[in-house]
């Protein structure tokens, strides 16, 4: 794997179209910049994290980016053959979407917010339309838990857009609701019928009933008014973790598999 | 160099493109291949350079196999497609994004072809019209030092004095070690620049060394009764034959007249080049 030849992928894909990129600058410059004067003058605030608006902002971005961008120079024949044959590894052709989606843009798209705060308030200053707002800064906590959410939007949609050619955000959210219902389905059917009877068994007026106490499951499970007091945390700690990690290194691997195999 | 064992393609039950095909293509020719509509030319290309995997046999390209897509492969082949969908850049933007790839890439040799071919690098590729594009990418695939080069059908879209630069360009600046692989079906387009043909259809295909052939077989005008023929046919008032074994009053084979000997009379063309060959 040679880093070159990445930053060579990365250049070459982003320069193949180079108006697009400006466009899209611009347009997400000046989108973001009309909004942020509108909601200041709508509703002045000294703190961008009341802005749910930012986190809306990066979601569009990911759609945009992850739903038609990335690995769009796999999706046309015409085009493919190219790419698929230059001379660089499958990791490298991996790499060189993933470091442009994962990094590339959601820092550049922060830059713009940077931008866009700037411009927001020398329009609010010129034209007296109300106080001014403090600028977006991307090393920030703020910007951190922007990063962090589009990250976490990061492996799905990265695999859909090498496992879909056409709509591929739309598809794979399509996707994931189909499955997230028929998983709920799933689950709600087997509680049924594993936990039904012993729900009917379940003695809410138990003598080691408390106040706090609002439903316990024998003796390892117990819902308070604090939270869930489970006897395994550790174990459900874990298991919490190896799902976080799993859907992202599964969905990871899964899209750099499907470019292994991608033929035309 | 090329390699393909028992190689089928098929992409349905129903839809087979090609099976059984078996052959070796030494390195350093210039080698047209002739197939009919479908015979899977444009497949044959596309399992070469690893773009899809073979439902059938082996193939082995410079000693690699194709489908694992290694950067070592890549830089050596570089296939020129029938259709292409260049970036809108001009030709001198596109020259410095992806010639890097190649580290044998002559950047002189470039210039001398797109001068040669009357190409502007200056213009964007997408305003180039469809046979100046054709000659941007002959022109960028001679330069990248490849030791093989697929074209498929280079010559559509080029009018006729470009065909004939094409020809040149192809026949000036093959090197020694590299090997063209030309499909088409404009078989009169190549006749010029091949020094070996592979011709395909459904269930077979056979390399054929142009210079070693008439050896072999000739194409004979007025057939004596003695000649063992392999393929006849009318063409302006004459009666063209391939016959088997070298004839005193041979004329040049004709390639079209080769294809058709090996479309309708396969044995009988595999056994008389064999028979001269045992």
């Amino acid at each position: 794997m040679n880093a070159t030849t990445i930053y060579n992928l990365i250049l070459a894909k982003q320069n193949s179209s180079p108006n697009r990129i400006w466009k899209d600058v611009g347009l997400a410059l000046a989108i973001l910049t009309v909004l942020l004067v509108i909601s200041q003058f709508a509703e002045p605030t000294h703190n961008h994290s009341e802005y749910t608006g930012f986190a809306l902002a990066m979601l569009v971005i990911a759609v945009i980016e992850l739903g038609g961008r990335t690995f769009s120079e796999f999706k046309h024949e015409k085009i493919a053959y190219q790419w698929l044959t230059l001379p660089a590894t499958i990791t490298e052709k991996w790499l060189a979407n993933f470091v442009t989606s994962l990094i590339l843009v959601p820092v550049g798209f922060m830059l713009v917010l940077t931008v866009a705060t700037m411009l927001a308030n020398l329009f609010l200053m010129l034209f007296g339309w109300g106080q001014s707002m403090p600028l977006f800064n991307p090393i920030s906590a703020e910007g951190w838990f922007l990063f962090k959410f589009y990250a976490c939007l990061h492996p799905l949609l990265f695999f859909g857009a090498i496992y879909f050619k056409k709509r591929s955000a739309l598809k794979t959210f399509g996707s994931l609701s189909v499955f997230l219902m028929g998983f709920a389905f799933y689950v709600a059917f087997n509680v049924d019928f594993l936990f039904s009877g012993v729900v009917e068994q379940m003695d809410l007026h138990d003598h080691n009933w408390t106040e706090d106490t609002v439903v316990t499951f024998g003796n390892s499970l117990r819902i308070t008014a604090d939270g869930v007091e489970f006897e395994h945390m550790g174990l459900l700690k874990f298991m919490a973790y190896l799902v976080t990690y799993g859907y992202f290194l599964f969905f990871w691997g899964l899209s750099y598999l499907r470019l292994k195999e991608i033929e035309l | 160099m090329i390699t393909l064992s028992d190689l089928g393609f098929t992409y349905s039950r129903k839809s087979t493109v090609f099976t059984g095909l078996t052959l070796n293509i030494p390195a350093g020719r210039s080698v047209g291949v002739l197939g009919a509509n479908g015979a899977g030319k444009t497949t044959l290309i596309k399992l070469l350079a690893g773009l899809v995997s073979p439902t059938q046999g082996e193939v082995s390209v410079l000693g690699f196999n194709p489908r694992q897509r290694q950067a070592e492969f890549y830089q050596n082949l570089f296939i020129v497609p029938e259709e292409s969908e260049l970036p809108p850049v001009t030709g001198m933007a596109y020259l410095k994004l992806y010639s890097v790839f190649y580290p044998n890439f002559d950047h002189k040799r470039f210039s001398h072809l797109t001068d040669q071919f009357d190409v502007d690098t200056s213009k964007r590729l997408t305003e180039m019209s469809l046979g100046q594009k054709k000659k941007f990418l002959v022109a960028f695939a001679m330069s990248t030092g490849c030791q093989l080069i697929l074209m498929d059908e280079p010559t559509n879209g080029l009018d006729i004095p470009a065909k004939a630069q094409f020809r040149d360009m192809v026949i000036q600046h093959q090197s020694d070690e590299q090997t063209f692989l030309i499909c088409t079906h404009q078989v009169r387009d190549l006749d010029s620049i091949i020094d070996s043909v592979v011709m395909m259809n459904e269930t077979h295909a056979h390399w054929f060394d142009l210079g070693e052939l008439p050896e072999k077989i000739s194409q004979v005008s007025h057939r004596s009764e003695e000649d063992v023929v392999l393929y006849s046919e009318q063409r302006m008032g004459n009666q063209l034959s391939i016959v088997v074994g070298g004839q005193p009053h041979a004329t040049d084979i004709d390639l079209e007249l080769l294809f058709n000997t090996f479309h309708n009379n396969y044995d009988g063309l595999i056994q008389a080049i064999a028979k001269d060959a045992a």
